[in-house]
């Protein structure tokens, strides 16, 4: 392993022995930081309930991701192609991404309900964002010289966008996914706060209320895990495109 | 095909004064004609023009009679830019091929072999345009352009941001390629020896509304203007008449 690659695992090994050794040096109490050994250890005596609750929000957030950045990605090519629907909808759309999500989630539960479909909606809204926004920068940022060429050879339209355009914006439409990916987690989780009788949100909750510190802590980190799961796996459909397709033509 | 540029009225809306107010010029068949002028003085508006990018606001430009988007349907225009504009994710013979893949349905004629044998790119066509040189980008900026055997060629200072040494060694080759062609070609540059080198007749443009403020035809033959023409009293001669027409118009204002 480099030396390059190497720092980072060390970096995590270190954060983890701080967070074993800490509350027993300075005598915390378990209630206020456990220690990581428990909280491994609470995972694993709940590993039936823990894969359950995993892997429903795991599904919440994957589906939630497929449908926001797909919806993201489409809506993000109607807005770059148009001008005026771009002027119109721009503020917005600015306007719709400040809500804070916490505050829209009771709203989704009533209406859809308290079973999947509004975690997943919940994830969808915050994957929809940031890939509408990346697709509408990676679609209109670009050297003129190309809009030129195009022409001069008589292609159409839809030609340039599918030819050129998209091809072009992959760097930013991959950076909006990447985001997206991270979203997708927290949008589910935060949905399950709300109203849910299964998940990493409705187990947080849960162990918050018993002041069940390792177990709450254990999801906490199953949660970053999740998000960091999403993110590889986009990183990984990025690394089998063609090198030079991720570089585009930058401006 | 010679392109005629009848009346022609074009003005844009930031702009106070229009580009161009009944202009008026005939690039004739077979000839280069080298259009030189200050930034901003309409030279790639009237490229934009003859290649259809762009309409004018009145007054028409036709070439042997025919509109210029009938020729663009039939790629009969080609225009290589100074930003050589290659798609990063296309090898150089993919960019070279590139326009016979465009636009029009019926199946465009092009051998990509022979314009890579042209341009001198052979065992370079398997690469990429970031590991090109800025000389060899332009050399397959201009295949590209030539592929689709056009009958018109607009050349928007295609060397203009290469180093003087590729630069000259590519004026050479394009000057051979253009000799042994028929084509009707326009050349915009900012290089008053590069216009003089490459035109059968030199052109200066005022700042807008454009006039022709000085025209000269170079009658010294094309196969004939080599290293040692480069050093003769006639070039120099020709380069001082248009570099004197600039500095009073710079003057002018």
């Amino acid at each position: 392993m480099k030396v390059k690659n190497a720092l980072p695992v060390l970096f995590g090994i270190l954060l983890l022995l701080i967070w074993e050794y800490v509350p027993v040096v300075f005598d915390v109490p378990k209630y206020l930081l456990p220690r990581f050994s428990e909280v491994i250890g609470s995972l694993v005596d709940n590993k039936e309930t823990v894969r359950i609750n995993l892997s429903i929000t795991a599904y919440e957030a994957f589906i939630g991701f497929l449908f926001g950045s797909s919806l993201g990605f489409l809506f993000g090519v109607v807005v770059a192609e148009s001008r005026v629907i771009r002027d119109v909808i721009s503020p917005y759309l600015i306007g719709v991404n400040a809500i804070p999500i916490i505050a829209l989630a009771p709203l989704i539960i009533i209406w859809f309900g308290s079973g999947v479909t509004s975690k997943v909606i919940m994830a969808a809204f915050l994957c929809f964002f940031p890939v509408t926004v990346n697709t509408i920068k990676g679609l209109t940022n670009r050297p003129r010289v190309f809009e030129r060429l195009f022409m001069v050879y008589g292609a159409s339209r839809y030609e340039f966008l599918v030819k050129f355009k998209i091809i072009n914006a992959l760097p930013f439409i991959f950076s909006g996914l990447k985001l997206s990916a991270t979203y997708a987690s927290i949008g589910a989780i935060v949905a399950e706060f709300t109203g849910a009788d299964k998940g990493i949100g409705f187990a947080i909750l849960r162990a918050s209320y018993n002041l069940d510190s390792p177990r709450l802590w254990g999801y906490i980190l199953l949660a970053g895990l999740l998000g960091l799961s999403f993110y590889g796996l986009v990183s990984l459909v990025e690394r089998f495109t063609p090198k030079h397709f991720r570089h585009g033509t930058s401006v | 095909m010679s392109v005629v540029v009848n009346q022609v009225i074009k003005a844009y809306a930031e702009i106070d004064r229009p580009i161009f107010d009944g202009f008026t010029t005939t690039v004739f068949k077979g000839e280069i004609l080298a259009i030189l002028g200050p930034s901003g003085s309409g030279k790639t508006t009237l490229l934009n023009l003859i290649a259809g990018i762009i309409s004018p606001d009145r007054g028409s430009i036709s070439i042997n009679g025919i509109s210029t988007s009938q020729l663009q349907k039939q790629k009969k225009i080609a225009y290589a830019f100074q930003e050589d504009g290659l798609l990063p994710w296309k090898t150089a013979e993919q960019n070279i091929e590139w326009p016979l893949t465009i636009g029009s349905k019926t199946p465009t004629l092009g051998n990509p072999q022979e314009i890579i044998e042209l341009m001198g790119l052979r065992g370079a066509e398997k690469q990429l345009p970031n590991e090109l040189s800025g000389g060899m980008r332009q050399r397959v900026n201009l295949g590209r352009a030539l592929i689709t055997y056009p009958e018109v060629l607009l050349l928007d200072e295609p060397f203009g941001a290469l180093d003087a040494f590729t630069r000259l060694r590519l004026n050479f080759d394009v000057s051979r390629i253009l000799r042994e062609s028929s084509l009707t070609t326009i050349l915009v540059t900012h290089d008053i020896e590069e216009a003089v080198l490459l035109g059968d007749r030199v052109m200066v443009f005022s700042a807008p509304p454009v006039r022709i403020t000085k025209e000269i035809i170079i009658k010294t033959r094309l196969e004939d203007r080599n290293q040692f023409w480069l050093e003769s009293d006639n070039f120099r001669d020709i380069v001082k008449q248009l570099r004197e027409k600039f500095l009073i118009q710079d003057h002018e204002g």
